[in-house]
């Protein structure tokens, strides 16, 4: 039962913290600006704290589901995948990137027929060519590579 | 000159083949345009103003606006099948739209949407035809303390978008007003922006849209891994047809009506666009809904309203724009340049000077959004075949494009790492279940309250009033104020209401009620 | 040793004209030019104009690509870390660069003397304008005024933006209690002044070149343009200068370049622009978006750059860049 109430108490205590650090942070603010960073910091906090509030008086009740983080891996590491995909683009530019990490995405995925698999990655990199590159002219990030 | 005359001279520059080629392209550009994630209607005229260097005056304008209508609309498809909000004003139907498809009503969605687009599309542009003027006046009334009241009511929202945990949805909106806290203050003070320039603008709502809902949804999916193997197809079948059933269709009349006007209003007011009469509309159907707790499942109204709202948005936001010269959206903005290059100086001479090529494009403007419709509903069952692609294949694609959309905003990497980041904390959030809206919805409204209390205090000063002797000092504000107080207190009101009516008939009230 | 010499002399000779033959002639491909601002503003617009024109005396495409985010500081940044071939240059705006970086807060490391500054391109002056049933029938009305009250003057942009520096300059130097609106942009400031929020609007002649001559009802009164001499686009409005009040402000836009821009690039392309200026169907052009058109090179620009930085460090305490 508890477990699930734990969520709540750590996101509380979350905000409240960025809350009040930030509006420690108001202080060297001239005196208009102030005013409104204020208020949205004291409606943070505020939040915040009922957040934890809630969950300690309803510590008995059943909580909200739980948040099984084994089930975050797989996502996870799709995350490190689309960062790894936005700093390779930013050094060896975009055409390259994408063409090396779609591919590996849908393998890591499950995916094995080679097949649509190659068709799907020449096929969204000609759209976007000539969409995005020939038709409005936009400039891809270049990086080293093309 | 009256209208008439100008109608009849309209038919001379509509009745070209270049128009009818600007017309085709605006409509079926704007919709693939409008479908890719972070290409918005904006982004889309802007990049292919260029290209009308050598057009017809008539022709040009009319493909810009039929870029823009098609292009909202468009926003609708991907949102509704892959929870990737193609433009701003779509990120509201994600809410129900994707659920639709995940039930496999995928087609029943898209029919909805554009139903509701092209009336609400058609009505924007009677509007324009016939009502300009007027409207624009009435326009001009609205100013900061009026602005600031719209996004304090718009805030308010906030609460009824959270179904279920109202803790939770605040929290949502707080995060979203922090975040809007980052960058350079209305009176030009860097605020939380840690010595990056970077950050001296803010944070882009397009990049962190893109990022809470989209790589968000990537990250989600990524929990399918291994569960399909390439043999094996994803498994709802697409159930429905494309135009919603007679009695459907015919109950939603009015909810499709109620958001068309409100959407033709909100595009009237400079200050506001696509994005919140969005969220208005979507919010006007679950406070009318007998059924609120449905919303966010699945439901009909939570695609019909918004999809009405948001293209109402587009020939309302013309208005100002063709009379006034001042946009009633950021996509008209970008047509003002439009127009200028192509010699067309906004202004009440645009109604009697070139009445004949103004005209023309407001009569092209309604039958693109009629064009709109038919392609919508042949390319409908194509598109939804979209759902069908296995997710190892799909969910890289979703994430090149998310990025892509992310980039060609501000042509800036920055703003992809933004995007990233935002989509980790949708993720985290979607797991907790805090809801992701109404962070779009705080980082629009807040920085506009920010900036309409600077200037509503700056324009007081000028009165010899303060801010809120100004405010309460407009009448149009004291309505707006009335609207608030009811909308935060009817949902308290309309509970004492039901108590009571279960006091004195006992459970048979309920059970009326269902019918 | 006279023999030695020669040999020596020849060598090098040749080697001199093989690495002139064998580097390309600038331009030899397309330029692009970053725009730090958004499609469809009149920045944009003006770089889209300049590059059109450009395009046609050097005989390749010219690109406008709209770079925007960081407070215009990402693209100028772009433009300044660029290499200095020539296929890379910059549009910026005055004051509204030199505000960025003088105001302490945003934490800017650059000035205008982080690029090539190579023309001023457009010159728009400052103009303030009422409605046509406004009581102030000329600027010293409007000044009288502000004298004894506060009024508020819709600016198209916050501080640090021309519009806004000069309701600033009145107060400093006429004892005016202006206040300045904080708008967003122009159009934000014009909604302002036609819905009666202000008492007037300080723009610039782009703004309404073709609607401050007749009654209609989106029509202005101009009380006065802050230029040295009367404008082309207003001939019938007296100078700020006329009307006693000495005071000149405007918004200009030019063309920067990487620092590192190669000399003989530099002088091809002033070469250019010099005909570009010349070029009556720019000139046309120009007037038919009511933009005037100006333009001051190398030296002459950076004098008027440094201009702009004097009046705006003398301003500092007022804006609160303290």
């Amino acid at each position: 039962m508890l477990k699930g109430r734990i969520q709540d108490l750590v996101i509380g205590v979350i905000a409240l913290a960025i809350g009040i650090v930030m509006f420690i942070e108001t202080k060297s603010f001239p005196d208009i600006t102030k005013v409104y960073c204020r208020i949205v910091l004291i409606i943070l906090i505020v939040v915040g704290a009922a957040m934890i509030l809630t969950s300690l008086i309803n510590a008995r009740k059943p909580g909200p589901e739980e948040v099984h983080v084994k089930e975050w891996v797989n996502p996870l590491i799709i995350f490190a995948f689309v960062l790894v995909y936005v700093i390779m683009i930013d050094i060896i530019g975009f055409f390259v990137s994408s063409a090396i990490i779609m591919p590996v995405v849908m393998i890591f995925m499950g995916y094995k027929k080679p097949l649509p698999i190659i068709l799907t990655t020449v096929g969204m990199l000609g759209f976007v060519y000539i969409l995005f590159v020939t038709q409005l002219k936009l400039r891809m990030p270049q990086g080293l590579l093309f | 000159m009256s209208m008439w005359e100008g109608i009849s001279q309209a038919f001379a520059h509509l009745f070209t083949l270049e128009a009818g080629l600007g017309l085709l392209i605006g409509v079926v550009g704007g919709m693939i345009i409008g479908a890719l994630p972070g290409l918005s209607a904006t982004m889309g005229i802007a990049l292919l103003i260029p290209v009308t260097y050598g057009m017809d005056q008539t022709a040009a304008i009319l493909m810009m606006a039929a870029i823009y209508t098609s292009a909202v609309y468009g926003g609708s498809i991907s949102a509704i099948l892959i929870h990737t909000p193609g433009t701003p004003s779509s990120a509201a139907t994600c809410l129900d739209g994707y659920p639709m498809t995940q039930k496999g009503e995928a087609l029943h969605a898209i029919g909805l949407s554009t139903t509701s687009s092209v009336i609400g599309g058609i009505i924007s542009a009677i509007a324009l035809l016939l009502i300009a003027p007027p409207l624009a006046r009435l326009s001009l009334n609205f100013q900061a303390p009026e602005y600031f009241l719209i996004a304090f009511f718009g805030l308010t929202l906030i609460g009824s978008l959270a179904s279920g945990n109202m803790l939770k949805g605040l929290l949502a909106g707080a995060i979203g007003l922090t975040f809007g806290l980052i960058g350079l203050s209305p009176e030009v003070y860097a605020r939380f922006t840690f010595g990056n320039f970077q950050l001296l603008g803010g944070i882009d709502l397009i990049p962190a849209m893109i990022g809470l809902f989209s790589i968000s949804q990537v990250m989600i999916l990524g929990e399918e891994r291994g569960k399909h193997s390439s043999n094996v197809k994803v498994e709802a079948e697409i159930k429905g047809r494309f135009l919603p059933p007679a009695k459907e269709f015919v109950g939603l009349i009015p909810l499709i009506l109620e958001c068309s006007v409100v959407g033709v209003f909100i595009g009237i007011l400079p200050g506001a666009g696509g994005d919140i009469a969005s969220w208005v509309g979507l919010n006007l159907a679950k406070n009318q809904s007998k059924h609120k707790e449905l919303f966010g499942t699945g439901i009909p109204e939570g695609v019909a309203a918004p999809e009405a709202a948001n293209n109402a948005v587009t020939g309302g936001a013309l208005i100002p724009l063709l009379t006034l010269g001042i946009p009633g959206s950021s996509t008209a903005a970008v047509m003002l340049g439009g127009l200028t290059i192509h010699g067309l100086n906004p202004g009440f001479e645009l109604f009697s000077k070139y009445a004949g090529v103004t005209y023309a494009v407001i009569i092209g403007f309604l039958v693109a959004n009629i064009l709109m419709g038919l392609v919508g509903w042949a390319a409908g069952r194509y598109l939804t075949k979209v759902s069908k692609v296995p997710i190892p294949i799909l969910l890289p694609c979703i994430a090149m494009l998310s990025i892509i959309g992310a980039y060609a905003t501000k042509q800036n990497m920055f703003a992809v790492y933004i995007c990233v980041i935002f989509g980790l904390l949708g993720f985290v959030m979607r797991k907790f279940g805090i809801p992701t809206a109404p962070v779009v919805l705080a980082l629009i409204l807040g920085p506009m309250a920010d900036e309409q209390i600077y200037q509503g205090s700056m324009q007081a000063l000028g009165f010899k009033k303060t801010f809120f002797q100004y405010v309460l000092s407009r009448p149009i504000c004291i309505v707006l104020l009335g609207l608030i107080v009811l909308g935060l207190f009817s949902p308290l009101i309309s509970a004492l209401i039901s108590k009571g009516y279960k006091k004195k008939y006992g459970d048979v009230g309920e059970a009326a009620e269902d019918i | 040793m006279k023999k030695l010499a020669v040999i020596a002399l020849a060598l090098v000779m040749a080697l001199g004209l093989a690495a002139c033959g064998s580097k390309k002639a600038w331009p030899d491909g397309d330029i692009t030019i970053i725009c730090p601002f958004s499609a469809g503003g009149a920045m944009d617009t003006s770089a889209r104009l300049t590059a059109e024109f450009l395009a046609k005396q050097l005989g390749v495409n010219v690109e406008v690509s709209n770079v925007t985010g960081g407070g215009n500081w990402t693209g100028y940044a772009q433009v300044i870390n660029a290499k200095g071939d020539g296929y890379t240059l910059g549009f910026s705006n005055y004051p509204g660069q030199v505000g960025g970086y003088l105001n302490p807060n945003n934490k800017i490391s650059y000035t205008y003397k982080s690029f090539t500054n190579v023309a001023d391109i457009v010159h728009d002056p400052g103009i303030i304008v009422v409605l046509l049933d406004s009581p102030y029938q000329t600027l010293n009305d409007l000044i009288e005024a502000g004298k004894k009250e506060a009024m508020t003057i819709s600016t198209g942009g916050a501080a640090g933006s021309d519009d806004d520096v000069l309701v600033r300059l009145l107060n400093a130097k006429y004892g005016t209690k202006f206040v300045p609106g904080g708008n967003k942009d122009d159009k934000d400031a014009k909604n302002a002044l036609f819905g009666k929020a202000v008492a007037a609007q300080a723009c610039n002649v782009s703004n309404y070149w073709n609607k401050w001559d007749g009654t209609g009802e989106d029509y202005v009164r101009v009380l006065a343009v802050f230029d040295e001499k009367r404008n082309d686009l207003m001939p019938t409005i007296p100078t700020a200068k006329e009307q006693g009040i000495d005071l000149t402000s405007s918004s200009d836009r030019g063309m920067v370049a990487p620092p590192t821009l190669d000399k003989d690039v530099l002088n091809k392309l002033v070469d250019a622009l010099k005909k570009v200026q010349e070029d009556p169907e720019f000139q046309k052009k120009a007037a038919s978006y009511g933009m005037g058109i100006n333009m001051l090179f190398g030296e002459d620009f950076e004098k008027y750059i440094q201009g702009v930085e004097d009046t705006l460090n003398g301003m500092k305490k007022d804006l609160g860049w303290e």
